[in-house]
């Protein structure tokens, strides 16, 4: 275990630093904004939509 | 994002229930919402593995949904005894991947059967380390969605302002008019949570995937 997610998954109970603590947060931050970022694009809608109408036809057969 | 209070093995039972009938919408969305980069890398990873390299958008994106739509069919659901979630998805891609290359192009198909393993295949192609990263981004966004459910939605708002979006805690203090005390004290309340969370098993299982 060497970063402090690392730490945090495995169970480790030792405290973190606040430098190790703002560590977690910045990667948290950074998966976050890069999961919101994914749902923003155009893609993303027009599956939903494919989706929900493959949904239907199940539920319709 | 739409708060979803589940960890990924209890977002698939989620998944499972239906409302009158009808899959339940929110599960899928939010489940949607989290995961579509890990699913997205996992279809493009099993056309590569067809030989399919320059694959049509429309192609990739129903194939993405066909993965989807896969995790309500019974015959498909997770076991955690088969191993993890993330090589769950690559199998379910894999599988939805060959139906859609068998309809378009039959001759072009792997001649190996579409058929259950005993355990979920780990992908070794070079697609490996981005598939790694897409799925640990949303493991994480997903550890978040059930920190944002056991904590009152202040708390979580005060962390997600002063440390997602690094906005000035004694900025964010004045806006909940309250001290940067209660502020800290947020923060603290959400780690703890964070950490306890994340040290359950089935987090650590995927995790350290």
């Amino acid at each position: 275990m060497n970063t402090p997610l690392d730490r945090m998954f495995g169970a480790d109970p030792q405290n973190f630093t606040p430098q190790e603590e703002e560590e977690v947060f910045r990667e948290l931050a950074r998966a976050f904004t890069h999961v919101e970022r994914r749902q923003a694009c155009p893609e993303h809608r027009r599956i939903l939509e494919m989706i929900n109408k493959k949904l239907e036809t199940r539920d319709e057969n | 994002m739409a708060g979803f209070p589940e960890t990924p093995v209890t977002l698939l039972k989620r998944l499972e229930e239906r409302q009158g009938g009808i899959p339940n919408q929110s599960a899928w969305k939010s489940f949607f919402d989290l995961y579509h980069g890990p699913i997205r890398l996992a279809v493009v990873g099993a056309f590569r593995r067809c030989k399919w390299y320059d694959i049509p958008e429309d192609l990739v994106e129903e194939a993405i949904a066909d993965v989807v739509v896969s995790f309500f069919r019974a015959d498909f659901r997770y076991d955690p005894a088969k191993g993890r979630f993330r090589n769950y998805i690559s199998q379910l891609a894999g599988w939805r991947v060959k139906d859609i290359i068998g309809k378009r192009a039959p001759g072009m198909l792997p001649l190996e059967s579409v058929v259950e393993e005993e355990t979920y295949p780990e992908p070794n192609d070079a697609l490996l380390c981005q598939e790694r990263q897409e799925y640990r981004a949303s493991l994480l966004a997903t550890l978040l969605e059930d920190v944002r459910a056991r904590v009152s939605p202040q708390t979580f708002l005060i962390f997600e302002m002063t440390k997602i979006q690094e906005q000035n805690p004694e900025e964010v203090a004045r806006m909940f008019k309250v001290t940067r005390n209660v502020v800290d004290n947020a923060v603290y309340r959400v780690l703890n949570k964070l950490r306890e969370l994340a040290a359950q098993p089935e987090y650590r299982k995927e995790y350290f995937a």
